[in-house]
């Protein structure tokens, strides 16, 4: 066998090894939960009936009263909008700062602690601050109206057609800074050499951006975004917190329903069937992102040997 | 030989004898060694012989608070404490009790829990009954009215309360008696009290004006909008129009003619409330309350106390409080007022330590401790529900004497929400609806054909069968008068 061979089946093993308890504790953890899951998908469970394991077998009955819920259909797109529109939000505010930030300056550590400090706060205490902030009459409105010259008497909590904005507003306020660190990380991460040259040769500040920093950041940018999106659809203390789902359904997201089917309906096998579904799309998700990370890494090989 | 009267006893002693037994009458039940009543002295025995233990409940901190001092005194009789909570919201405990009951688990002795939980708690079968505890030491609630009823669930008992939390009626005065003379001209007679909803809405209309509301920030209603306590008000409204939630057969009558007034009534306060009234809860509506920037409305009890603390509210003294509206929609004046969430101290039957549980229970409920937690002036939390406190100066005190008959007048007509299993689902389902309609996402005839239909599927799922078997439970806690007298 060639050395490079048996250096190869090393490393596999070796991975195989560092992977092992990981995998392990996640199949000891969540397997369980997953199975008892699916099993009240296709069981109904009652609380008020003997136990679980004396549910009856309903086959796709479950999911598929799931999937013919318009209540669940408008649950999904509404979180799917949310998801987009504070990832976008914090992707946008995280990269600018990190653009700002990247290169050393006199007190950076100190905008670097300001920056960072809505990802450190509750998100109930981010909920409560944010409604005493957005009342009708409250500093927000205050200042808009200073700005634009007259009385702005926005209603971002009590308004449907703006409820689950407020809460996009919350979201990215709360973590633009978890983009701003992925893409400060990123950003520092990146090779000197090509920016150096490309100076040498008289490229404009926006020409290095555009054709040597970004293409070379396009992998990270694809974490930072499907991990922030992620995050974002399972959002629920905020929303919970201030409007319950309320004003009417306009808040009425993924995770609110599946808590109001878990806590409040205690119809846990819906619940389970909804989580099921949701679950699926996310590894949908996911494995695109994979998909899509794994073509970016292979373009930067490539064009790094080139 | 014949002795007079004065030889036998003494004018000093007749007068001691007679202001001693007129003070005893005064107390009923009390007088007793130890300073207990007769049952509370009951009680320690019968918890002393059951053993001591350390109890563990889920109660919300603010609920405790009051009660700390008393059960404290209840360890220093009998050796059983009650220290160890697990301090959650009333709101948020329903979800953790009912995970509790499923598990089977014997963790928690104690659950305060709004009792309209009972009859969910009590399917799950994690309710003990405290019917033969109550009388092996001879307990009686003495509630006003059938307040008790809202305890029991398919004839047994299965709480204690600690809370009356019934909606009274509260009128800021002093903008009555502003414009008392102005109101004479205009309808030609003195300004008494709102009789029915649609009185109370023009009291609003007239002394808090929606077109000089935004300016004076002064609204007409402090009744609440939002997802999670709108239905609270439409309850009222449809009961006193003479309706109910359900026929005997356990069809929903979510379209039914009163339940139609309830809804076109709910949405015509839409013009006194303040705009932002969707999205509010009681810590939006209280400061307006006490701040003076809210005419009247139904509200918690609790907050009399709180308007009427010097420490706590600019508008001390400012205030009435009485009888909630009524509705002559059915041909005759009905008025229902509605007690939701009512807290209850209920027993866990997975726990080892029951027997002291419901000791404990019972002791705090009694009228010698509980005269001490009602009354409280900083945690008003828990609300006067029984006969005694009604009479009683401790607590006139923290509530007055107006707001104590005002009070007193509403638990006589109280009702529940969804006496039923399934109450939550019911509720929200409610909620969601009203909410959607008042903020103009759904038209009210949409609103009311979506809660049929979706009350019909709540019954469904959960059964026909088992529920109509409830709904005799329901009536019974339902108001059995049409006025208090």
């Amino acid at each position: 066998m060639a050395r490079s061979e048996i250096m190869l089946q090393r490393t596999k093993r070796y991975k195989k090894m560092v992977l092992f308890p990981l995998i392990a504790s996640i199949l000891l953890i969540l397997g369980p939960a997953l199975i008892l899951q699916l099993y009240l998908s296709f069981n109904y469970y009652s609380i008020y009936s003997e136990g679980w394991w004396a549910s009856e077998w309903y086959a796709l009955d479950i999911f598929s009263d799931v999937v013919s819920d318009s209540r669940f259909h408008i649950a999904i797109v509404r979180s799917l909008g949310f998801a987009l529109a504070s990832t976008i939000g914090c992707f946008v505010i995280g990269f600018g700062l990190a653009l700002l930030m990247y290169k050393n300056f006199r007190l950076q550590w100190f905008y670097y602690i300001i920056f960072i400090i809505p990802m450190l706060t509750v998100p109930i205490v981010i909920a409560y601050t944010a409604e005493m902030i957005l009342y009708q009459k409250g500093p927000l409105n205050g200042i808009l109206s200073s700005i634009v010259g007259r009385d702005m008497l926005i209603m971002w909590i009590t308004n449907p057609d703006i409820a689950l904005l407020t809460v996009v507003l919350m979201e990215v306020w709360n973590w633009a800074p978890f983009s701003f660190i992925i893409m400060m990380a990123g950003l520092a991460s990146l090779p000197k050499e090509p920016v150096e040259a490309a100076q040498i040769l008289g490229a404009s500040r926006f020409k290095i951006f555009y054709e040597i920093q970004l293409p070379l950041l396009r992998p990270i940018i694809v974490l930072a975004l499907v991990l922030r999106f992620l995050e974002a659809m399972a959002e629920f203390p905020k929303t919970w917190a201030i409007f319950q789902g309320g004003p009417g359904t306009a808040t009425e997201t993924i995770p609110v329903l599946i808590y109001l089917n878990t806590w409040y309906y205690f119809d846990w096998s819906k619940a389970a069937a909804m989580s099921y579904i949701v679950m699926m799309m996310m590894v949908v998700i996911i494995l695109a992102a994979i998909k899509i990370l794994q073509k970016e890494n292979k373009r930067i090989t490539q064009a790094q040997a080139n | 030989m014949r002795l007079k009267l004065g030889q036998l006893l003494s004018r000093r002693d007749f007068m001691n004898t007679a202001i001693s037994t007129t003070a005893l009458m005064a107390l009923p039940k009390m007088a007793t060694a130890g300073g207990h009543s007769a049952v509370n002295k009951k009680i320690i025995e019968a918890a002393k012989s059951a053993g001591t233990a350390d109890l563990k409940g889920i109660i919300w901190a603010l609920y405790y608070a009051p009660m700390k001092a008393s059960c404290e005194k209840f360890a220093a009789e009998t050796g059983t404490n009650f220290k160890d909570i697990k301090d959650i919201s009333i709101f948020v405990a329903p979800p953790a009790v009912v995970a509790e009951g499923v598990a089977k688990s014997p963790e928690f002795d104690l659950f305060h829990i709004n009792s309209n939980m009972i009859p969910t708690l009590a399917s799950i079968g994690m309710l003990e009954e405290l019917d033969s505890y109550m009388e092996e030491v001879g307990f009686d609630y003495n509630a006003v009215g059938t307040f008790d009823t809202f305890m029991k669930y398919k004839g047994a008992t299965f709480g204690m309360p600690t809370d009356g939390n019934v909606h009274t009626q509260f009128i800021h005065w002093a903008t009555v008696e502003k414009n008392a003379a102005a109101y004479e001209d205009k309808f030609g007679k003195s300004p008494t009290w709102p009789g029915t909803w649609e009185e109370e809405i023009e009291w609003m209309k007239f002394f808090a004006p929606p077109s000089k509301a935004t300016a004076d920030d002064y609204y007409g209603s402090m009744n609440l909008r939002n997802r999670a306590n709108g239905a609270t008000w439409w309850f009222m409204q449809l009961y006193s129009a003479g309706g109910f939630t359900f026929d005997d057969d356990m069809n929903p009558t979510m379209d039914s003619d009163e339940a139609v007034y309830a809804w076109e009534t709910y949405m015509k306060y839409k013009d006194v409330s303040h705009p932002e009234a969707p999205g509010w809860g009681t810590p939006q509506m209280i400061p307006r309350m006490t701040g003076g920037k809210v005419f009247s409305g139904q509200y918690w009890d609790g907050i009399v106390a709180l308007n009427e603390n010097p420490e706590k509210s600019k508008t001390v003294g400012q205030w009435k409080y009485g009888l909630v509206p009524g509705s002559d929609f059915s041909g005759k004046r009905i008025y229902r007022s509605i007690s939701d969430p009512l807290g209850a101290l209920l027993v866990n039957k997975h726990s080892p330590r029951k027997a002291l549980a419901a000791y404990l229970a019972m002791w705090l409920t009694t009228e010698q401790e509980s005269e001490a937690i009602v009354a409280d002036p900083a945690n008003t939390f828990h609300d006067p529900w029984a006969k005694s406190h009604m009479t009683s100066e401790k607590v006139a005190k923290t509530y007055t004497k107006g707001g104590l008959e005002g009070i007193q007048q509403c638990l006589q007509v109280a009702a529940p929400p969804i006496y039923l299993t399934g109450y939550m689902e019911f509720t929200d389902i409610l909620n969601k609806n009203l909410s959607e309609a008042y903020v103009g996402s759904i038209s009210i005839s949409e609103g009311i054909k979506k809660t049929q239909e979706e009350f019909g599927g709540i019954v469904k799922k959960t059964g026909k069968r088992k529920l109509k078997a409830e709904l005799e439970s329901y009536k019974m806690v339902m108001p059995k008068i049409d006025a208090p007298a």
